[in-house]
């Protein structure tokens, strides 16, 4: 069996970007100091995962007495081993702050997950662990294939579809039904 | 991409069996009409299946009034485009047959996670279980030694919180008895 290295998420900051024979950067997680590269995405990943940053962002502005940052692609050192890259995430603007480093320290308070073919079951749950355990209140599963959403909070689980609304303590007011998110027109 | 085929259970039952090179079958399932190949399991993912049926089969055989039967790895046609393999599978005995596929949903389903499965195929897996008429659906995750129960309310439990089903009446145990 190949050894794999183990990494803190220190070591995984300073390793170099690196990039596919297209010029793409290859992105890659930390997942219990193991390396996980995260495949190029879809057509219909990029645009659920669009749709959602859209409702977030609309719903943030609105709103700025509730001080929240909504944030794409953004990596979270969770922990000394665990780096993560949600698809979107929501923090509070507190949190944000002029570094050097390119990581934010902690789990941001909503993570979303848009769930890829490839992802794999170990993986993704490890993922809705360590942001539930790093301190997020609510993390979203998104499947695009199937048009719903898990939501994960506590030790539970609800999936919603269609006209069912979603909503979050996080986001107070926030009222959209799920097929929202699954739009393609 | 390559295109693949999509089957119907019974063009995937007629399909032979085939062998590795050291003359073990290879698994596989049909989900959503596709096949899809399970790599041979590891030896913690046969532990954990054994001790999960043995414990199982003792609440069994303490209360035969419950009239169940589990099955360890039996083929299921799940739906006409579906037919996994249940790690251990719970059916009441009314349902038993010598086919060697079990026709329909179990009562109660046991999928124990292993590395290369997928979460779209995973939960592909759950919803075709309940939408067949499974009452709930127990996803094992040995590594973090959690159990995700799928049934009215879906919850996760680990550690020293307690497995009961209204599948089978008076069985209860801690979730960490599995993984021990």
């Amino acid at each position: 069996m190949p050894v794999t290295a183990v990494l803190t998420s220190d070591q995984f900051s300073a390793l170099p970007d690196q990039f596919d024979k297209n010029g793409n950067r290859i992105q890659q997680e930390l997942i219990s100091g193991e390396l996980v590269e995260m495949p190029p995405s879809f057509e219909l990943h990029n645009v659920v995962k669009g749709n959602i940053i859209e409702v977030l962002i609309a719903f943030v502005l609105a709103h700025p007495e509730l001080s929240l940052k909504v944030l794409s692609e953004m990596a979270f050192a969770v922990t000394s081993t665990d780096t993560l890259v949600p698809d979107a995430s929501v923090i509070n603007r507190s949190r944000l702050s002029p570094r050097e480093q390119k990581y934010t320290p902690g789990a941001p308070e909503l993570a979303v997950e848009v769930v890829s073919p490839s992802d794999t079951a170990i993986h993704l749950k490890s993922k809705v662990d360590i942001y539930l355990q790093g301190g997020s209140k609510t993390v979203w599963v998104v499947f695009p294939e199937s048009r719903s959403v898990v939501i994960y909070s506590g030790d539970a689980l609800r999936e919603l579809k269609g006209d069912q609304v979603i909503e979050d303590t996080i986001l107070p007011g926030f009222s959209i039904p799920v097929s929202r998110f699954f739009d393609l027109t | 991409m390559p295109a693949t085929a999509i089957l119907t259970s019974e063009q995937y039952l007629s399909l032979p069996e085939e062998f590795d090179q050291n003359g073990n079958r290879i698994k596989d399932e049909l989900i959503g009409g596709e096949v899809v190949k399970m790599p041979p399991a590891s030896q913690k993912y046969d532990r954990i299946k054994n001790r999960i049926n043995r414990i199982l089969n003792r609440h069994l055989d303490k209360c035969p009034e419950l009239a169940m039967e589990s099955l360890v790895e039996m083929g299921t046609e799940v739906s006409r485009r579906d037919v996994f393999v249940p790690e251990v599978s719970l059916v009441k005995l009314d349902r038993y047959s010598d086919e060697r596929i079990f026709r329909g949903a179990p009562d109660l389903a046991i999928e124990v996670v292993s590395p290369s499965d997928t979460t779209k195929r995973l939960k592909a897996k759950v919803d075709t279980y309940l939408r067949g008429g499974s009452s709930t659906v127990s996803v094992v995750f040995p590594d973090s030694r959690s159990v995700t129960i799928y049934s009215g309310s879906n919850r996760e439990l680990q550690g020293d919180q307690t497995v009961e089903d209204p599948v089978i009446p008076g069985f209860s145990t801690p979730v960490s008895a599995f993984f021990e």
